[in-house]
């Protein structure tokens, strides 16, 4: 009897079982039937073009594609257009604006806009939509700074003329930034559904999972070949599982994946501006500044010393770094701006040179007078503390491969991880592993010009240099790109002096980081162009000219 | 009965009022720095700006006025605006709860009846083969984190078998008119596994520990002398004892369901209130957050009162204490 009842509770167990599996099974037969439907829905029959794409290219929760909520940062071009463009060899050229003229003065800008373009619902884009943009912006102020901009006007012959109150020519990249909304249609719903006059138009925005954009038949430019995109908003490791799983056509990866092998993918390696180096307080210590209106301690009676900035400059090996740090997948750094046409070529040094290092640092007046390994200058040992972001995987290699090169020259860097917001208030005091990188060069104003100190995170070293403030004012007020260029080239290094490395370096950059994605092997993305810091959207500035061959 | 529940809704309103109070506390003693987090490292806002932000999220004002500002708004029914999305609080929360509400009920009541059954199969097979693989399974679930449970299920049954999506709540690239019920379905099954699965081992543990004592009670000895059957004393006298623990179990369990659904949420992006209640915290997003906190602790809170409520309906015993 009782071993009845034992049989009976061990079937009933195993049968429990069985109901359980029989109705996982029944998930999974469910789920074997859907996509056949799917298939059989978009594409009738094999040899038509593949005319939508599926994407995991990050979690882009910010902006909303509303230019209020700080859509535009990085890149805009999807869904909205904007007075001016860049291309893919970085000039400026006309978008919305048919070109654009600046008054001799650099005070006048103006915009001939085109007629054709039109918003995704059909209604042309007016001169009264870009000025209702830009003046909404410039009263809000809180993601685009437009302090500077005195009017907006529409001119006759369809033509938008802004004026400005002092020259900037940096606000050239600000009008490739802004996104042009409809007057008629802005309010404070405007993201639930965004109207704008780019090659796409968002469908269905559903929050923390997916974006579906379909082409804009009003679109007034080259003719995409993708009639549809799907990003999913996945995290990384969920973005790589669905590229295996062969959900994704392309897929974000860091490159710590750069190394997973994808059926049907290849690896697409692209080089970019989004810059890394070490920023070093440039003041001595016991001084009070502000970040980000808070009141914060300011200088290092170390890094202060020219010599150990230029020495780090030189001594530390930046292809070890990249090693370390990266994989490999990235490129040496030696200024904010490698390689842009604002550049200046004199700043590459040869690095790694130790024996130089030293040499700059004994001239410096750094000895080991206690041979512990560590130099000493006045009794202060050679040593600060260097902060890191410690939720960035990158930037932590990166800090301990840098303090670990370091020991080499005889200088002791310990490093801490943080958060940012510890890093804000303690990093005019100890040495912080920085990012950066537009493709503009404006952050090299606010890295760099005096007038910048204690503004937001700015010029977190404290660097003053009334020569490179000079020649940074003179570009930022120059008439002409190719004027503003020259001296955005004096300011890095004019011979004599400059905040480049081998300047006064208050911030020694060591490496860029290339952006990679797992792609189909069918699907070509066009010539891309360099980078910029922030991967999301970096990759769709030229979507027009993406292909799928089979 | 009346008392006691007015005494119970007096309990959650101070209780509401202390975790909000509790929240701001918090959130101000943190290093965080909501302007710091909504600028996101980009360094192009000015001064000027900074102050704006400061003025427009009234951080400007002290903590106290900003506490009261808030409750005073809270006392009409007002949550506030979120930060990070701009747009009201309690829409967020309500497009988000029933998601998660879902998630976790499911979760909930499949972990509470396996992790029942397999409580009573182990303690009445107590030392046996099964009682072993069930106590071996329940302590390696117990030790195991829910996003790594989420990612081994996911590369298990999204990658290699393939029978189900990788994340999301819908199909990929498929209009929300277009969705089919089965498809949610179908998304829903990874993340609910992996809430359940968590949840089975808590609740048989205690189960079996409850019924191995019952079943070495006098009442139970007597019943077999006077001859019942296991099954039969399973019926007249396991069960009803040994279901109280569980039910207390099962419903203060919430707190961990809430929990577990926020990582889960995370691995399979599913857009539950747990995902939301993440980037509002790691955003330093206020308002949403202390919105989702009230939110959340009413639901543990509604968690202990039924459990206490029918602890009594289940055992008449326990009517008299308070």
């Amino acid at each position: 009897m009782k071993e009845n009842r034992e049989k009976f509770i061990k079937k009933w167990s195993l049968s429990h079982l069985a109901m359980v599996l029989s109705l996982l099974m029944l998930l999974a037969g469910c789920q074997t039937a859907s996509p056949v439907s799917q298939n059989s829905s978009s594409s009738p029959n094999s040899t038509t073009v593949k005319e939508d794409l599926v994407l995991a290219v990050g979690k882009m929760d910010g902006g909303q594609f509303d230019p209020k909520k700080g859509w535009g940062m990085t890149q805009i071009r999807l869904t909205h257009s904007s007075l001016l463009a860049i291309d893919s060899d970085l000039n400026f050229i006309g978008d919305l604006a048919k070109s654009y003229k600046v008054s001799d003065d650099g005070l006048t800008w103006t915009f001939p806009l085109r007629d054709d373009a039109k918003f995704s619902n059909g209604e042309p884009v007016t001169p009264e939509d870009v000025k209702f943009t830009y003046e909404m912006l410039k009263k809000d102020g809180i993601k685009f700074d437009l302090t500077f901009v005195k009017s907006i006007e529409a001119a006759a012959g369809n033509t938008i003329v802004i004026t400005i109150n002092k020259p900037r020519s940096t606000f050239v990249s600000q009008l490739t930034e802004i996104g042009i909304v409809p007057k008629a249609h802005y309010n404070d719903n405007y993201s639930k559904n965004p109207i704008g006059s780019g090659p796409y138009k968002v469908v269905q925005y559903d929050d923390g999972q997916q974006v579906i954009m379909e082409y804009n038949s009003y679109w007034y430019g080259k003719k995409p070949q993708f009639k549809k995109l799907t990003f999913l908003l996945l995290q990384e490791d969920a973005a790589l599982a669905a590229a295996k799983a062969g959900k994704a056509d392309i897929v974000y990866v860091p490159p710590t994946f750069a190394k997973q092998k994808v059926d049907g993918m290849t690896l697409r390696t692209y080089e970019s501006i989004d810059s890394r180096g070490i920023m070093l307080p440039t003041q001595p210590s016991g001084g009070k500044g502000m970040t980000n209106g808070k009141e914060v301690k300011t200088g290092n009676d170390v890094t202060s010393d020219v010599a150990i900035r230029k020495a780090l400059n030189i001594g530390l090996n930046r292809q070890k770094l990249l090693d370390v740090a990266l994989d490999g997948y990235g490129k040496n750094a030696y200024c904010l701006c490698d390689n842009l046409p604002w550049f200046n070529e004199k700043t590459v040094v040869i690095d790694g040179d130790i024996q130089g290092a030293k040499k700059i640092l004994e001239g410096g007046g750094w000895v080991d007078t206690n041979k512990d390994g560590i130099l000493e200058k006045e009794g202060r040992k050679a040593e600060f503390d260097l902060y890191f972001s410690s939720n960035d995987q990158l930037r932590s290699d990166l800090s301990l491969a840098v303090a670990d090169q370091a020991t080499e020259l005889g200088i002791k860097i310990n490093t801490i991880g943080a958060t940012w917001d510890e890093i804000y208030l303690k990093g005019k005091t100890a040495a912080v592993t920085w990012g950066g990188g537009r493709h503009h060069p404006y952050q090299l104003y606010t890295m760099n010009a005096s007038s910048e100190i204690d503004k937001g995170i700015n010029n977190m070293a404290n660097y003053r240099n009334p020569k490179v403030d000079e020649y940074l004012n003179q570009a930022l007020t120059a008439s002409t790109q190719e004027e503003a260029n020259k001296y955005w080239k004096l300011a890095q290094w004019d011979g004599q002096t400059g905040f480049s490395g081998i300047g006064d370096a208050p911030i020694v950059w060591l490496l860029r980081v290339d952006h990679l994605y797992l792609a189909n092997e069918k699907l070509g993305l066009g010539k891309q162009p360099i980078h910029s810091h922030g991967h999301e959207w970096a990759l769709f500035g030229n979507i027009t000219e993406w292909t799928w061959k089979n | 009965m009346a008392r006691s529940i007015t005494i119970r809704l007096i309990r959650v309103v101070t209780l509401l009022i202390g975790l909000s109070i509790l929240t701001f506390s918090l959130i101000h003693l943190s290093p965080m720095d909501p302007i710091n987090a909504y600028i996101a490292g980009d360094s192009s806002a000015s001064p000027e700006q900074i102050e704006k932000i400061k003025e427009y999220w009234g951080v400007d004002k002290s903590p106290v006025e900003q506490y009261f500002s808030w409750a005073g708004a809270m006392l009409q029914g007002n949550f506030g605006t979120s930060k990070l999305y701009r747009s009201p609080v309690i829409d967020i929360i309500k497009s988000r709860f029933l998601t998660s509400l879902a998630l976790m009920g499911t979760a909930w009541v499949l972990s509470g009846i396996i992790g029942y059954i397999l409580g009573m199969i182990a303690a009445v097979n107590r030392g046996k083969t099964t009682d072993k693989i069930i106590k071996w399974y329940s302590y390696t679930l117990v030790s195991t984190p829910i996003f790594w449970m989420g990612l081994l299920l996911l590369i298990v049954f999204a990658v290699w078998l393939k029978w189900f999506p990788v994340g999301l709540a819908v199909p990929p690239g498929v209009l929300e008119s277009d969705v089919q019920f089965i498809d949610r379905v179908r998304h829903f099954v990874l993340p609910a596994l992996t809430l359940s699965i968590l949840g089975v081992a808590n609740v048989a543990m205690h189960t079996r520990e409850k019924m191995i004592d019952i079943l070495n009670t006098e009442y139970v000895i007597f019943a077999k002398a006077r001859g019942e059957s296991k099954w039969q004393i399973i019926t007249n006298h396991g069960f009803r004892n040994s279901i109280i623990p569980a039910i207390s179990l099962q419903f203060a369990y919430f707190g961990e369901l809430f929990g577990g659904s926020m990582l889960a949420e995370q691995v399979f992006a599913y857009p539950g209130l747990g995902s939301t209640l993440t980037t509002a915290g790691l955003r330093g997003d206020l308002p949403l957050m202390v919105g989702i906190i009230l939110i959340s602790s009413l639901f543990v809170f509604a968690g202990n009162l039924i459990a206490d409520i029918l602890n009594k309906v289940v055992d008449p015993r326990m009517k008299g204490e308070r």
